[in-house]
């Protein structure tokens, strides 16, 4: 049928059927802004444009509805190479991060601003009621929404974005344009599903119905002869290649515990198979022809059912040891069940499997008995975390094809170089053969540290040659993605009556789910980012993690440094209150501060020895300070609802900054003809604005305009190696990489300057803009000394590389203060107050740092009060979907949000710089719960603190 | 997905559609539900409302009438509705969905935990409804708790007596959940007593009740103290246990909430 609609202001004739989704034939239209972060269930609001003025769900509607109406999209909100005022005023204040809601959260607010003069916040909020972003805590809204108001009259407005930082700088500490915020404004091609060719196909799995099953028989024979079908992978003919998919440097402190396809599954959703096919509804309707008969076995599900004597286990395997075999290996593998397999450790990670231990560590400093000995008081407590889901907007997704006799992969991905690492071995193909193009990801947060579905994909494309599209649908991605390892952390506090703490001991168990990715890293880091906190002589931890048949953990911004932190920061919280001390007094006492040593990290390495670190710089003390006389610390507030009551809570928080003596960045820098350049950086942006960092860093040290730096990053093929965007090692490592390539390159110009001038080095300085200034008053400029380099007779055109290794920890610090009120009749908490305070060293993107605080925040007020997964008895997901498992939106934000950064200046991160993006998740959980307690009198130990929980623990409800 | 899309242009054609379509038919008016992949059976034939000239709201008679193929949003927009109704709306999902989904659509999915309709109850709304043997009216709580037959036309709103007082009350997870439950109530303080009351609650079961016991114990004397009120609505309502509150969580909440309904009606000056 033919449809007339207006689209963006002009006629268009479309082809299409009146029952189809106006989303798909948008985007088969070439309007590409339109994206699905939901399953077309109109959960999401990505897929928004106005019709006939009004913002709607694109998903949720047909042709039929849309004829001969008016259809607007962000593609037509400004001119080519143009940023329409409201697409600029959410660049300026730092609201486009990823991107992928940006498009819809656009429209949301044109659509506001052509209906209202001068909208109220509450109006700011309604218009994005619908619109989910997971990763600016939106926030920063309100100052684009006014920025934009006020550049209508004044078109050169600026305004107050974010503050700024190191006066003695150009760009570094100051509020510029994201290097790809165009681009995302706009809503132009950017993602992996923006560059599927026609005639791709599709990939889709077939996900196990059960939790834990053997395979017993598969017939793929329906399946493969249907029309249209052009692969089947089972576990029959598949690489038999164990390896294992976390994404980190190589040799990893996970295990090899699994293959493309298994003959045992071990989750519900868990591989059973794959087709290719022409088309997605071919590739469905393959699925339904695949028959599988299963052997099912009891799932386990807890951590307790885990080390049960006599509990199911999931990886009897038959154990090898790359290093550090023990002796008894062959007594061991005696046992091993053919059908399970195989587990290589790169070293041991005190693992029993055939106990459904994954990993296990334990250590500590000073003597724990003797510091209990010496206690006055003593505290033990049990705190439990559940599973939330990362949620990225854009699901998983991977685009495979072949260039030649080379495999390109178009990756949503935060660890290129690994991706390609792993691929390889898994296809048997050396990596020069492999290019990995990491496009922009529309969220990451640790899920697509992992590798969800690459391999798949590119295994298929290998062999038969074909452009594959392979995207998990939101519910695959709740269940089929990675999620936050669940924990219980056991804590005993001793201390002094006069608040001094004499001994820690954490006892934390966790459960990995069915593979053991990030098995010992994400324990340890919940130690190894939470007891350094304090400074106490006594400690001891004790790691144990379990394999079980629940949806994959993995690695989810924080680290397990939320889990961590929400144990022991309460736990002090309740000491403080045993001890009749006040909270924060009691954090002032034991908090680490500049120059202390950090002794616990000697037995905190990750899977080896770690590094005993000296704190070379601590925001804590200003931090508290400013965060106290914020909220107003030890002032009670009443409610004017006599039903409410009000409560204060505050924490300190610690991240780190990339792993020093594993994490490694490089960067390159190419001088161009007429003096701009190119960096090639190895750096994944994942939305974070590390691109940006590294255009800034490179411009601030050749004194040149960032204007004049174009950035290429995370391609295999071009740029140089980087370990991959986790571990908040960005900034730290991929910029110092920029930063020691662009002073190699001003190496380069002195000396070429030097040459030109005639007059020795020491006499030369870069000066801005773009030139090399003598002491004598002459100089030359970039452009000259690139025509001259370039030239016949030239030395080369100068490009110049640099890299970045640390074995120094620069840890960024922060304290959080909240202000809740609790309904003590229905059990909801509010926030009204939220104050995150951040020690980020020289914040190098000041907007898109607090936007990163802003995102950390929201993100984990989710677990904290909302987020939680639910597994019914079998395993299965009962809320995978926006319906039931509910994210904090706009709605949800604190009444008074505030991000606040303490600046430091560290000595080893570039221009003084440490990480922002992870630190800011660690705080919600014991900050809300220790105001939870201070409004009610109640301490809530597991997360999330629903209604319904707080109400029990009110008494409230009869079991 | 459906594989036929009708645009009929008068409502005998439309009941027509559906009636030799039988089953594989269903109207189509925003499509927040029809449309939604999420929908357990997708039907094969759209037969959509949208050319039957059934948008608007109308200053009428005694009352005010809302087209079926009114928005939420137009509902919220509109300066002659009820502001309980406005409430009740601005509850619902977020702009998105109000946006595109219409009251009669809303009346069609008849939720549990329909926002709208506790409000609707409480004012006494009518239906004014198509159907096979002709235009008939009902009255709401009919509708919502017998057969739903035939297209709903409009809502016939009375204008309240100048005496009648509402309130509502909700609680969601997030502020774009579902209502997990709504309550509606109105009453008049007649000298001091409770007349007239209508208590409705979403949430506590299959689709939106009236508390009639409630309603009853509560007529002719002074609201009661809190407790009492509480344990008298929790008496009368049963829940069920699902993944987004336990019975006991779900009844303690609609004992809350419509306690506090009851009582700020109670406290209001008569509204309009
Ligand atoms: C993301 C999301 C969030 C939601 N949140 C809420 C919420 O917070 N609160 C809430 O109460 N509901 C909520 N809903 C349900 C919401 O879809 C309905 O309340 C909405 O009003 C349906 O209107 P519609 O026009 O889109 O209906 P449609 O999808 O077009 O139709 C729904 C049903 O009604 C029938 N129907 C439509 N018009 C008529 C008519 N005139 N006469 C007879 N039958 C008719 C249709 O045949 C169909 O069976 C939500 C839905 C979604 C997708
Ligand atoms: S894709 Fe349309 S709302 Fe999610
Ligand atoms: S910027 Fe909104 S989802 Fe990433």
């Amino acid at each position: 049928m033919r449809f007339t609609v207006t689209l963006n202001g002009s006629p268009r004739t479309i082809e299409a059927e009146a029952h189809e989704g106006v989303k798909d034939v948008l985007r088969r239209e070439g309007i590409l802004s339109v994206r699905a972060g939901c399953d077309g269930e109109g959960t999401c609001g990505s897929c928004a444009a106005l019709l006939d003025g009004r913002l709607v769900n694109t998903c949720l509607l047909v042709m039929g509805q849309v004829a001969g109406r008016d259809i607007r999209t962000v593609e037509g909100l400004a001119r080519p190479l143009e940023l329409s005022a409201l697409q600029a005023a959410f660049v300026d204040a730092g609201v486009v991060q990823c991107g992928f809601c940006t498009p819809a959260m656009l429209m949301a607010i044109q659509e506001l601003l052509e209906k209202v003069e001068a909208p109220t916040r509450a109006q700011v909020r309604d218009a994005l009621s619908g619109t989910f972003c997971r990763c600016t805590g939106y926030e920063q809204v309100y100052n684009a929404v006014e920025l934009a108001l006020k550049r209508r009259r004044d078109p050169s407005y600026k305004g107050f974005i974010a503050p700024e930082f190191r006066q003695d700088l150009r760009h570094v500490g100051k509020n510029r344009r994201k290097v790809d915020g165009y681009q995302l404004a706009r809503g132009a091609a950017a993602f992996v599903e923006d560059r599927v060719r026609p005639g791709h196909c599709h990939l889709k799995i077939l996900g196990s119905s059960h939790a834990h099953a053997y395979i017993k028989s598969i017939d793929t024979s329906r399946a493969e002869t249907l029309q249209g079908v052009v692969l089947v992978v089972t576990h029959k003919n598949c690489p038999d290649v164990w390896y294992n998919a976390a994404g980190q440097g190589f040799p990893e402190p996970s295990p090899y515990d699994r293959k493309m396809f298994g003959e045992k599954v071990l989750h519900v959703g868990d591989r059973v198979a794959a087709v290719v096919a022409e088309t997605e509804e071919i590739a469905r309707a393959a699925l339904g022809l695949i028959e599988v008969e299963y052997d099912v076995l009891p799932p386990v599900l807890t951590i307790d059912q885990a080390k049960a004597p006599g509990a199911p286990i999931l990886h009897h395997s038959k154990v090898e040891y790359v290093v550090g075999a023990p002796a008894d290996l062959d007594a061991y593998n005696r046992s091993a069940e053919p059908r399970d397999g195989r587990i290589i450790y790169q070293f041991p990670i005190q693992a029993d499997p055939h106990s459904n231990l994954a990993a296990s560590v334990s250590g500590g400093i000073g003597d724990i008995d003797k510091g209990f000995a010496e206690a006055e008081v003593i505290l033990e407590r049990e705190y439990e975390t559940s599973q939330v889901q990362c949620t990225p907007l854009e699901p998983h997704v991977v685009y495979t094809r072949m260039e030649a006799d080379r495999l390109v992969i178009h990756a949503s991905t935060q660890v290129p170089w690994h991706l390609r690492r792993i691929i390889g071995r898994i296809l048997g193909v050396p990596e020069n053969r492999i290019r990995v193009v990491k496009e922009r990801v529309g969220g990451g947060f640790g899920a697509k540290q992992d590798m969800v579905l690459e391999e798949v994909a590119a295994y298929c494309t290998w062999v038969t040659g074909r452009d594959i599209l392979f995207c998990l649908t939101r519910e695959e991605e709740f269940i089929a993605s990675r999620t936050r390892h669940v924990m219980r952390v056991r804590i005993k506090l001793g201390a002094r009556r006069d608040g001094s703490l004499t001994a820690m001991y954490m006892d934390l168990e966790a459960n990995t789910g069915p593979y053991g990715a990030h098995c010992l890293t994400v324990p340890m880091n919940a130690c190894s980012k939470s007891l350094p906190l304090f400074m106490c002589e006594n400690v001891l931890f004790q790691v144990h993690t379990y394999y079980s048949n629940i949806p994959p953990t993995g690695a989810y911004q924080g680290y397990g440094a939320p889990q961590g932190s929400f144990a022991l920061q309460l736990a002090a919280a309740e000491l403080s209150d045993e001890l009749g001390i006040d909270h924060l007094a009691f954090l002032e006492k034991n908090r680490v501060r500049d120059g202390s040593m950090l002794e616990i990290l000697r037995c905190l390495g990750e899977g080896r020895e770690g590094i005993p670190q000296k704190v070379f710089t601590c925001g804590l003390g200003p931090a508290l300070e400013q965060g106290s006389r914020m909220l107003e610390w030890g002032k009670r507030d009443e409610s004017t609802d006599p039903d409410v009551k009000i409560g204060k809570g505050v924490v300190i928080v610690q991240q780190g900054s990339g792993l020093p003596g594993l994490d490694m960045a490089n960067a390159a820098v190419t001088m161009f003809g007429d003096g701009t350049f190119m960096l090639l950086s190895g750096g994944t942006d994942l939305g974070t604005g590390l691109d940006t960092v590294v255009v800034k860093i490179a411009a601030e040290t050749l004194c040149t305009r960032m204007e004049d730096v174009s950035v290429i990053a995370a391609d295999t093929d071009v740029t140089p190696f980087d370990t991959g965007a986790y571990a908040s090692s960005g900034t730290y490592f991929s910029g110092g990489a920029a930063r020691n390539a662009a002073l190699e390159m001003k190496r380069l110009l002195l000396r070429e300057a030097a040459q030109m001038l005639g007059e020795p080095e020491e006499n030369l300085r870069l000066e801005f803009p773009s030139r090399v200034m003598s002491r004598s008053g002459c100089f030359v400029t970039y452009e000259q000394i690139a025509r001259r380099t370039q030239s016949g007779t030239g030395n080369g055109q100068l490009t110049a590389s640099g890299r970045f290794i640390s074995d120094k920890a620069s840890f960024p610090y922060g304290a959080h203060f909240c202000e809740v009120g609790v309904d003590t009749r229905t059990g909801k908490v509010k926030l009204h107050k939220y104050y995150a305070l951040q020690d980020a060293g020289t914040p190098i993107n000041p907007e898109l740092a607090l936007g990163q605080m802003f995102g950390a925040v929201l993100k984990t007020v989710g677990h904290s009060l909302y987020e939680e997964m639910l597994l019914d008895e079998q395993g299965r997901c009962l809320n995978a979907n926006f319906v039931d498992y509910k994210v904090p939106q706009m709605g949800e934000l604190p009444d008074d949000f505030q991000a606040i950064l303490i600046e430091t200046d560290d000595p080893f991160g570039p221009f003084g710089a440490k990480s922002i993006s992870e630190i800011s998740c660690n705080g919600a959980a014991p900050c809300i719960a220790a105001a939870i307690h201070d409004a009610v009198g109640v301490w809530i130990r597991t997360w999330p603190f629903t209604p319904e929980k707080v109400l029990r623990a009110l008494g409230k409800l009869a079991t | 997905m459906a594989s036929h899309f009708h645009v009929p242009e008068t409502i005998e054609d439309a009941l027509r559609l559906r009636r030799e379509l039988h089953g594989a038919a269903s109207f189509l008016a925003g499509g927040t539900e029809v449309n939604n992949r999420k929908a357990k059976e997708a039907p094969e034939h759209l037969v959509w409302l949208g050319r039957l000239g059934l948008g608007g709201i109308t200053h009428r008679d005694e009352g005010v009438s809302i087209g079926a193929m009114t928005t939420l949003q137009e509902i919220l927009e509109s300066e002659i509705i009820h502001p309980a109704i406005h409430q009740a709306t601005s509850n619902h999902a977020n702009r998105n969905i109000r946006n595109v989904a219409t009251i009669g659509g809303h009346l069609g999915v008849c939720r549990s935990c329909a926002d709208l309709i506790p409000v609707l109850l409480t004012l006494g709304a009518r239906l004014r409804v198509a159907t096979d043997s002709g235009e008939i009216e009902r009255d709401l709580e009919s509708w919502v708790l017998g057969e739903r037959d035939g297209i709903v036309l409009s809502v016939e709103v009375p204008d309240p007596p100048g005496d009648l007082r509402i309130a509502i009350e909700n609680h969601s997870r997030t502020a774009n959940d579902l209502s997990l439950i709504a309550a509606a109530v109105s009453l008049r303080n007649d000298a001091g007593r409770v007349r007239n009351a209508i208590v409705a609650v979403g949430g506590v079961s299959r689709t939106v009740i009236r508390l009639r016991p409630v309603e009853a114990a509560l007529d002719g004397r002074p609201l009661p103290a809190r407790h009492e009120v509480e344990a008298l609505v929790a008496a009368h309502v049963d829940p069920i246990t699902d993944i987004r509150g336990s019975a006991a969580f779900k009844r303690h909440l609609a004992a809350t909430l419509v306690e506090r309904a009851l009582r700020s009606a109670w406290n209001q000056e008569g509204c309009r």
